[in-house]
């Protein structure tokens, strides 16, 4: 376990370095830069800009540069929002999203798992057929129509929840969170439910039902650890596109996150932004792999023994 | 006895058997039926379906599913109600200038240079100017009778040529002439013209080149429009889903965004295919060491926030259908490799497998004749599944501004202007509801039958 830990560990800095190798020429391989403006610059003045920004010389040795100062751990300035660092406003933007997303996965967890068990335990019953009928729907339904939806119904029909905003913790949080959750819940209800079936059929448990365990035991005891597997190991590509998501998501609901940042900086060839959004981006979601990866490990102990 | 002993032995292949199970699979067939019913209809239907997504009506407006009104192509022609004081001469450039009333912005300029038709453009205001294909521009052109009727008719059904004469009368000095534009909505260009003729001509300037006198002065106040003459029966329209703002008609554009979207999802999702079927046969097929670099390849692959770079690609170059292919398919060949490398090397000790090679079969050979039929099961459900994800990934794009640009709007991109469009009291909502639907049925067939057939392909299964 140790060892393919260490062994996963090493690929991180790697996926990184690739990472943002390609998203450094992908940007500067486009056509337009930062300072192109229907406004013709005098030829000074975009020097000046140049040289400030650090953007004089050959691409490669601005690469090298880049690299050498994101090691320090500057993002570097943004070029469109003056004044303003890419560390600064990747601060200020990142808690909504990450808050938002945190929210929308445990939603979407709770939700998924207790309708997942639920199927599974009272399989072929209306109730299930209902409740995985629901989940195709919430896998159909697109976040943006989802959201409006929402939103229609709870703040212009009844007048529960506010419209859109963010507020931190607080109501503001609900309906974007249950918009962004709803597909991932109903992905996470159909593994349980399928994970689950499968493992009650095993030889296991019919051998602890025959010991004579309560149905609850076996459940609770024997079974949902196994069950849950398919839905640890979905849990990493579940984490990258409710990032995804969020950028929708924080658009319907009005929320400052970074998902809208990135968007404007990628339109404005913001180069620094683009960089600084795709690297924290990069890594949250390697590091979350990663951890889905261990958590995966402990729960089923023939990974890793391989190796 | 005799029919239960035959019953027993007889067998079918594996496929065989996934289709029958799938015939019993009510869901999967409910999907089948919904994904056959959307996709006829999208491709079928516009051949039939007398209108057009990109033909605006912008006096229409947002009108509610249903709405009818009198049918502006059939009766194309209108007849322009302004005398023209037309200009000294043919030998200097000319133009003429059709202001259009509803659309004060929306003109057309006819040039001419020595007596010839130079350039006819419609311009829309200053930011788009479309020199027009020169033969679809038609018209009839009448002398007034005193009281404003058509009188003789000078010119029958003329077509504006370019480095042609213009027909006679169109700048004979001192001549009450009507002007009237007959044009057949017959592409996109000539579109453009009938909306501009469905409306009203309140002015025609007449400019000479050289001599520049403002148009004011040369603009004749007369009267609107003097009549309607009908080209054909008089028909109404009826808008099934209602239009748009600009007074589209949802239904068709519906349809042709459906067609975008089956299409973005299909071809996205072949190529993600046939790149993850190549590497991960090969992969699984070798095994060893060519195996753990190919698979520690997809590993890395798979860390990076993919989705970032497609934004990425469609934010900073030209986002067309093919850029779009292959971003999407790109990001997707991934797991396909996984499933496909995983199910050969299961297959690969095999003994069909070993009497492949025993007969001299070549690698290459073992891997598309021998291996690859085995993998098909798990490759058609990815497909169907993948399918609606990629047309939902589309609809994402779309929606935070990122969409295809280069063809008509894909479903997420109506969704996207139903939602903007909808109103605080959402009073334009069939402009959401619709086109959400149909998307939603097609997705929900999709995942339907993707569901069906991982279940069929499941050799667990009692038949």
């Amino acid at each position: 376990m140790f060892r393919y830990l260490l062994r996963r560990l090493v690929f991180v800095p790697i996926i990184l370095f690739i990472l943002i190798t390609i998203t450094f020429f992908l940007v500067r391989m486009a056509p337009g830069g930062p300072f192109s403006s229907d406004r013709e610059l005098p030829p000074g003045v975009e020097e000046a800009l140049t040289k400030r920004y650090n953007l004089d010389g050959s691409v490669s040795s601005q690469y090298g540069r880049y690299l050498v100062r994101l090691v320090q751990g500057d993002l570097g300035p943004s070029l469109k929002q003056k004044d303003y660092s890419v560390n600064e406003i990747i601060a200020n933007h990142l808690p909504p999203s990450i808050l938002l997303g945190i929210t929308a996965l445990l939603i979407s967890l709770c939700a998924g798992v207790i309708a997942g068990l639920v199927s599974a335990l009272k399989s072929n019953s209306w109730l299930d057929y209902s409740t995985m009928a629901l989940a195709v729907i919430g896998i159909s339904l697109p976040v943006f129509v989802f959201g409006p939806l929402l939103q229609t119904l709870f703040s212009r029909v009844f007048h529960i929840l506010p419209v859109s905003g963010y507020r931190g913790i607080s109501l503001h949080l609900i309906l974007p969170a249950v918009t962004l959750g709803l597909p991932f819940a109903a992905r996470f209800a159909r593994l349980t439910r399928a994970g689950m079936l499968e493992i009650l059929s095993e030889d296991f448990i019919t051998t602890a039902r025959s010991k004579g365990l309560t149905e609850r035991t076996i459940v609770l005891r024997h079974a949902l650890k196994g069950a849950l597997l398919p839905v640890v190991s979905f849990l990493g590509p579940a984490i990258a596109s409710i990032t995804t998501g969020s950028l929708v998501v924080e658009k319907i609901f009005n929320i400052p996150g970074l998902g809208r940042e990135f968007v404007e900086s990628a339109l404005n060839r913001d180069y620094f932004m683009i960089m600084g959004t795709v690297i924290l981006y990069g890594t949250l979601i390697i590091i979350c792999n990663l951890a889905v990866d261990i958590v995966y490990g402990f729960l089923d102990p023939r990974v890793g023994n391989a190796d | 006895m005799q029919t239960e002993i035959k019953h027993v032995h007889k067998s079918y292949s594996p496929t065989r058997l996934a289709f029958m199970r799938l015939l019993r699979h009510h869901l999967a067939l409910f999907g089948l039926f919904l994904v056959v019913a959307v996709s006829l209809a999208v491709v079928i239907v516009p051949f039939f379906y007398g209108d057009s997504p990109k033909l605006t009506r912008v006096w229409l407006g947002a009108r509610s599913p249903g709405f009818t009104h009198p049918d502006c192509l059939s009766k194309n022609i209108f007849i322009i109600g302004e005398e023209v004081e037309t200009s000294p001469s043919l030998s200097d450039t000319e133009k003429l200038i059709y202001q259009t009333k509803n659309f004060s912005r929306q003109e057309i300029r006819i040039t001419t240079r020595r007596g010839k038709v130079n350039t006819i453009m419609l311009t829309d205001g200053a930011r788009h100017i479309e020199e027009l294909d020169t033969s679809t521009l038609k018209g009839d052109l009448f002398r007034s009778n005193d009281d404003g009727t058509a009188g003789v008719r000078l010119e029958q059904a003329f077509v504006l040529k370019k480095n042609a004469a213009p027909p006679r009368g169109l700048f004979e000095k001192g001549s009450r002439v009507l002007m009237m534009l007959l044009i057949k909505a017959d592409d996109e260009v000539t579109q453009n013209i009938v909306t501009l003729n469905n409306s009203i001509v309140t002015s025609i300037t007449v400019e000479q080149s050289n001599n520049k006198i403002s148009s004011e002065d040369l603009i004749i106040k007369g009267r609107d429009v003097i009549s309607v003459i009908s080209d054909g029966e008089e028909r109404s329209v009826t808008h099934l889903l209602g239009t748009d703002k600009l007074g589209r008609d949802l239904f068709i554009r519906i349809l042709y965004g459906g067609r975008i979207s089956l299409l973005v999802g299909i071809v996205a999702t072949l190529v993600s295919i046939v790149i993850g079927l190549s590497y991960g046969a090969v992969s699984g097929y070798f095994g060893g060491m060519v195996d753990s670099v190919m698979m520690r390849a997809v590993d890395v692959l798979y860390g990076l926030p993919f989705i970032f770079l497609v934004i990425l690609l469609m934010v900073l170059f030209d986002r067309s259908l093919i850029l779009f292919f292959v971003a999407l398919g790109l990001v997707q060949w991934l797991t396909v490799a996984r499933i496909v490398r995983g199910q050969i090397l299961s297959l690969r000790e095999s003994e069909f497998v070993e009497a492949a090679k025993m007969s001299g079969a070549s690698a290459r050979k073992i891997i598309f004749s021998h291996l690859r039929p085995h993998t098909i099961g798990p490759v058609i459900v990815y497909t169907t599944l993948t399918i609606p994800l990629i047309i939902l990934e589309e609809s994402f794009l779309a929606y935070i501004g990122l969409g295809i640009t280069n063809t008509s709007d894909s479903l997420g991109s109506l969704v996207e202007q139903g939602v903007r469009m909808l109103g605080d009291a959402g009073e334009n909502w069939w402009l959401l509801l619709c086109p959400a639907l149909t998307m939603i049925f097609i997705l929900f067939g999709m995942n339907c039958l993707g569901d069906g057939l991982r279940d069929s392909f499941d050799p667990k299964r009692a038949l």
